[in-house]
């Protein structure tokens, strides 16, 4: 993934390429001991292509062979959501609908760079009760991850998005499907 | 290290950075050698004074603001910056953190792109998978 963003002439990320697999599945920040996937397996990764300190940063866990499906996957946009915390809360209504309370993380996205040091996180978080507005031309990474301790399951799934008008415009040419290999 | 950009009512920015930063200003940011000041690390010098003298120098002499929610500073230039003005420094984190969130069509651009390039690094991701 280095090489591919090498190849386009971009940089390091403000934050590691964070890649795991089975427990490690579960992890969104960067762990050492990084091991090659088992025959039946699945992949977490959050990374982000990073030219002059600009990123788009994504999510997306693989299913290497075909896994329980005890997941969902969650992609709503904040369309009409201005709020923060309108975001985050219709976020924590899909997943408690589903019964997955407890496997969520509890805020769900942040403004996309560019600060100092170089980081790809522009805070504040979509946290319970932030009531930042969201405005035409800015960019946030929205992600939606589920990290199932009891079943042992990731499913994580982020993307970039321009607010365009009311609309949330993803930056991704990927689908929003499970990615199983 | 310690550098600070001055942002000013006017629009103006001005930068106080070290020497070594002085050729990565001038040929990665978007300001003109008049807008790049340097203060020389020596024993005893206070880089924060020199900030204070640089915005006393461009005319800024009250309303001033300081960003303080950002990743790069340290707790004690951060403190620093605060005793060496002349005037209690009022808050600045809003005001920053909204114009670095709205995005010029410059930058709209460049996130566009990234995101595409994000997308061939999955590729090469699923290749090698």
């Amino acid at each position: 993934m280095q090489g591919a963003v090498f190849r386009c002439r971009g940089d390091y990320a403000g934050n590691e390429f964070i890649i795991g697999s089975d427990q490690r599945a579960f992890l969104c920040r960067y762990a050492s001991d990084l091991r090659h996937p088992k025959k039946q397996d699945q992949i977490t990764l959050e990374w982000s292509y990073a030219y002059a300190r600009y990123h788009a940063a994504m999510m997306q866990t693989l299913i290497v062979e075909t896994l329980t499906r005890s997941t969902v996957s969650c992609s709503r946009s904040p369309g009409g959501l201005r709020s923060r915390y309108k975001a985050r809360a219709a976020h924590a209504r899909a997943f408690g609908k589903a019964g997955l309370v407890h496997a969520r993380l509890d805020a769900c996205g942040y403004a996309m760079d560019a600060t100092y040091n170089p980081i790809w996180v522009d805070f504040s978080m979509f946290y319970k009760g932030n009531a930042t507005l969201m405005h035409e031309r800015q960019v946030f990474f929205l992600h939606m991850i589920l990290m199932d301790s009891d079943s042992g399951h990731a499913m994580c799934l982020g993307h970039s998005v321009e607010v365009i008008a009311s609309e949330a415009k993803r930056l991704s040419r990927h689908p929003l499907d499970l990615f199983e290999l | 290290m310690f550098q600070y950009l001055i942002l000013g009512a006017d629009g103006k920015l001005n930068l106080l950075t070290q020497e070594p930063d002085l050729r990565q200003a001038q040929q990665t940011f978007t300001l003109s050698d008049e807008q790049i000041h340097i203060w020389k690390d020596v024993e005893g010098v206070c880089p924060t004074n020199k900030l204070w003298a640089l915005v006393s120098q461009l005319g800024y002499d009250r309303n001033i603001a300081m960003e303080t929610k950002t990743p790069g500073l340290t707790f004690f230039n951060g403190q620093s910056v605060v005793e060496a003005f002349d005037q209690t420094l009022v808050n600045g984190d809003s005001i920053i953190s909204q114009l670095r969130q709205d995005k010029s069509l410059g930058e709209l651009e460049m996130h566009r792109r990234a995101a595409s390039l994000s997308d061939d690094a999955l590729d090469a991701a699923l290749a090698a998978t």
